[in-house]
């Protein structure tokens, strides 16, 4: 009976094996059926998915025997998710990044070169100035995907109730606004951030309208210098003297936003996007837009994504047929309506939605634009500025003292890292 | 009741039915660990792509790094008020959930609501509380009258810190409290009537009676919280990102900081390390110190 047994499990064994074989098999094979593209994209807005969901349709419509797949990363974890995927050899096809993280994906032969899969009239139809900011090496290693620039909001119910008739135009006058508009009760006459994304970029605003540099001429740190003492003594009188939002360090750009959408905040710096926030949100306050104050210079930050193609990509003809796609007039606009971001193809930027003031004023401060110096080991950099500034803000380290020990963890990283420009 | 020997040809047969499952096991936890152990010891790029070999520089690099013994020193106070005080409200919690009252499943619920919770979820509704703000705890304080204008709670560490402490405690007390519910109705109530006719007040039977029989509970939550809050990374990363200045960071969100923002793999990998090393050495002394105790009957 032992033996009937056994024979009996032996069968019910190799049968159920056999089952689960083809049951693999078979969703291997449904599968694996079509070609699929895969394109990691981070969440901009909650516009982000069916914008991209609907080029993938087009895409395959175009060509029916592949499939996209649109995997869409909060920002905050995009590093995360590719490096893990690109570690395990697991990564998509195609992804967008910062156009300042690219570096690293450059130098450790991540990307692959786009010059020779595409037609030079097709890069031609890009603004050459964001699309410079992808070339590495005189190769092109990214399409510009989205660009914006930063300029100051202002509250114009709360400027006519301080008695301030302009916006300012320098750093000086930004302060005695402030005062004036602090006077008020309950309000924050201008907005500092202290946490997260973008913290050491508001700081850098100031830097730069003064003349310093984020990285100087010798390639060190510029934030041993007296431009950086300058703008760091701006944000800490501002502080000091209760002009901006108590607790600083506690806010993220999303926080001063939603503080100006509440009417409580006269002044803050963002960028075009912000816009669509303030029509959904709070359709009755009365803004504008203002460069951002002076300290010499006139300046604006330029940010910018970029399409990364990975070298190991198998679908080389199907990438080349979605980026046709992705890169149509219609659907960048379409992408920009949805987004508020500024035109990257100079064949769409005559388009008469990008001529309504909102997006006009950031159109016109480009001629100022500067950009992240692209240098790998960027986000290091980013997050130790960012905890410098936090001690800075918090009054527990002295303006030089917080930039020089800065300035030295700055320094360590950039010695560690070559320049890949 | 005895249980039967196994058979010869069965000996195998538990190994057979633990094999699958074992291997599994085993490849979850060794091949993490082994990877952790070649990034600690190899120069690898920001894609964990491994270069060639770096030998002991990472843990020079992490040993001699500031804020790295700031954020351990931090990590293991957090883990000491956290543990300690989540043992110390789940207690008495337990026991009075224990006894019979008017709406005693209700009250049993809310206590463990917040375990059904995702941590994350928790954290995201207790930063809106604490905002500086419009949060729900500023609100009620303005409108009490105890403060005269609304307080930026997460902007200074140290405040952010103790209220850090104090959300951990919250979100670890229902588990616990389970622990401690399974513990007292396996404790006989006859005992407590006995003890009350030879005349014992209610602390003594606590301190004689429900103490020792829950003391091999308290040990296992004692563990359990130690692992869970030592390695928690929800709580801080959510409401301060271990900010700011790095001042309320644990080596959890240091680790993830430096591998995922800095792209220094190896020297989280050593953090990583040594986290790991100090859980396995805790827990092999705490079930050691745990097992002296039985046998000497306590």
């Amino acid at each position: 009976m032992g033996s009937e047994m056994f024979w009996a499990n032996k069968i019910l064994f190799k049968n159920s094996l056999t089952v689960l074989i083809f049951f693999i098999l078979g969703f291997e094979s449904v599968g694996f059926a079509k070609k699929t593209l895969r394109f990691t994209v981070p969440y901009y807005s909650n516009k982000t998915q069916p914008y991209f969901e609907s080029l993938a349709k087009q895409f395959e419509k175009k060509f029916p025997e592949s499939r996209m797949q649109i995997e869409i990363v909060n920002w905050d974890v995009l590093m995360q998710k590719l490096t893990t995927d690109i570690s395990a050899g697991k990564n998509a096809d195609m992804a967008i990044i910062g156009t300042r993280q690219m570096p690293d994906f450059v130098r450790e032969g991540i990307t692959a070169s786009l010059d020779n899969r595409l037609s030079k009239s097709f890069f031609q139809r890009f603004n050459p100035s964001i699309l410079k900011e992808n070339r590495f090496s005189k190769e092109i290693h990214g399409l510009p995907a989205a660009a914006s620039a930063r300029g100051l909001f202002y509250n114009k119910s709360l400027f006519k109730k301080a008695g301030v008739s302009k916006p300012p135009s320098n750093w000086k006058e930004l302060l005695e606004a402030a005062k004036k508009l602090s006077s008020i009760k309950n309000i924050y006459g201008f907005g500092v951030q202290g946490k997260e994304i973008e913290t050491d970029i508001y700081f850098y605003y100031a830097l730069w309208s003064y003349g310093g540099e984020i990285i100087n001429k010798e390639g060190l740190s510029g934030l041993n210098s007296p431009e950086a003492i300058k703008a760091a003594n701006i944000f800490k009188t501002i502080i000091k003297e209760g002009y901006s939002q108590k607790g600083v360090t506690a806010y993220s750009r999303n926080d001063l936003e939603n503080l100006f959408l509440s009417g409580r905040l006269a002044m803050f710096i963002t960028g075009p996007f912000f816009n669509g926030s303030l029509k959904k949100k709070a359709p009755n306050l009365k803004y504008g837009i203002a460069p951002i104050p002076s300290g010499g210079k006139s300046i604006t930050y330029a940010g910018s994504d970029s399409v990364i193609v990975f070298r190991n990509s198998k679908h080389k003809d199907l990438v080349n047929g979605f980026l046709k796609i992705m890169y149509e007039n219609q659907n960048r606009i379409d992408f920009s309506k949805g987004e508020g971001f500024l035109p990257v193809l100079q064949s769409v930027s005559g388009d008469k939605y990008f001529q309504t003031f909102e997006l006009k004023s950031f159109a016109q401060m480009m001629a100022n634009a500067r950009f992240l110096p692209a240098i790998s080991g960027w986000e290091g950099v980013s997050e130790i500025t960012k905890s410098g500034l936090q001690s800075l803000y918090l009054g527990k380290k002295s303006v030089k003292e917080a930039l020089v020990d800065t300035s030295h963890k700055v320094n360590k990283i950039l010695k560690k890292n070559k320049k890949a420009h | 009741m005895s249980y039967m020997p196994l058979r010869k040809n069965e000996k195998y047969l538990p190994w057979l039915c633990l094999g699958p499952g074992l291997i599994l096991s085993l490849g979850i936890i060794i091949v993490p660990v082994f990877w952790l152990f070649k990034l600690s010891l190899y120069e690898s790029n920001a894609f964990g792509q491994i270069k060639g070999f770096s030998g002991y520089i990472h843990f020079a690099e992490v040993i001699s790094d500031p804020v790295f013994i700031k954020v351990t020193i931090r990590s293991f106070f957090w883990t000491f008020f956290v543990v300690s005080g989540t043992i110390a409200i789940s207690v008495p919690v337990a026991i009075i959930l224990n006894q019979e009252f008017f709406g005693k499943s209700i009250a049993r619920i809310i206590v463990m609501l917040p375990w059904a919770i995702s941590l994350t979820m928790s954290a995201i509704v207790w930063k809106w509380i604490l905002n500086g703000e419009y949060g729900l705890l500023n609100l009620g304080l303005l409108d009490l009258g105890i403060i005269a204008s609304s307080i930026s709670f997460l902007s200074d560490s140290s405040v952010a810190f103790a209220l850090e402490v104090f959300i951990g405690i919250i979100v670890s007390v229902p588990f616990t409290v389970v622990i401690f519910l399974s513990g007292l109705t396996s404790i006989p109530g006859d005992i407590y009537q006995s003890s009350a006719l030879e005349g014992a007040s209610n602390f003594q039977s606590f301190k004689r009676l429900t103490l020792p029989f829950l003391k091999p509970y308290i040990n296992i939550a004692v563990v359990l919280n130690i692992i869970y809050v030592f390695n928690s990374f929800p709580v801080i990363w959510v409401i301060t990102e271990g900010g700011p200045g790095n001042e309320t960071d644990l080596l959890v969100t240091y680790l993830y900081k430096l591998a995922f923002r800095m792209n220094r793999l190896g020297e989280a990998s050593v953090i990583s390390i040594f986290m790991f090393i100090f859980l396995i050495g805790f827990t092999l002394f705490y079930l050691k110190l745990t097992g002296n105790e039985k046998k000497q009957g306590i």
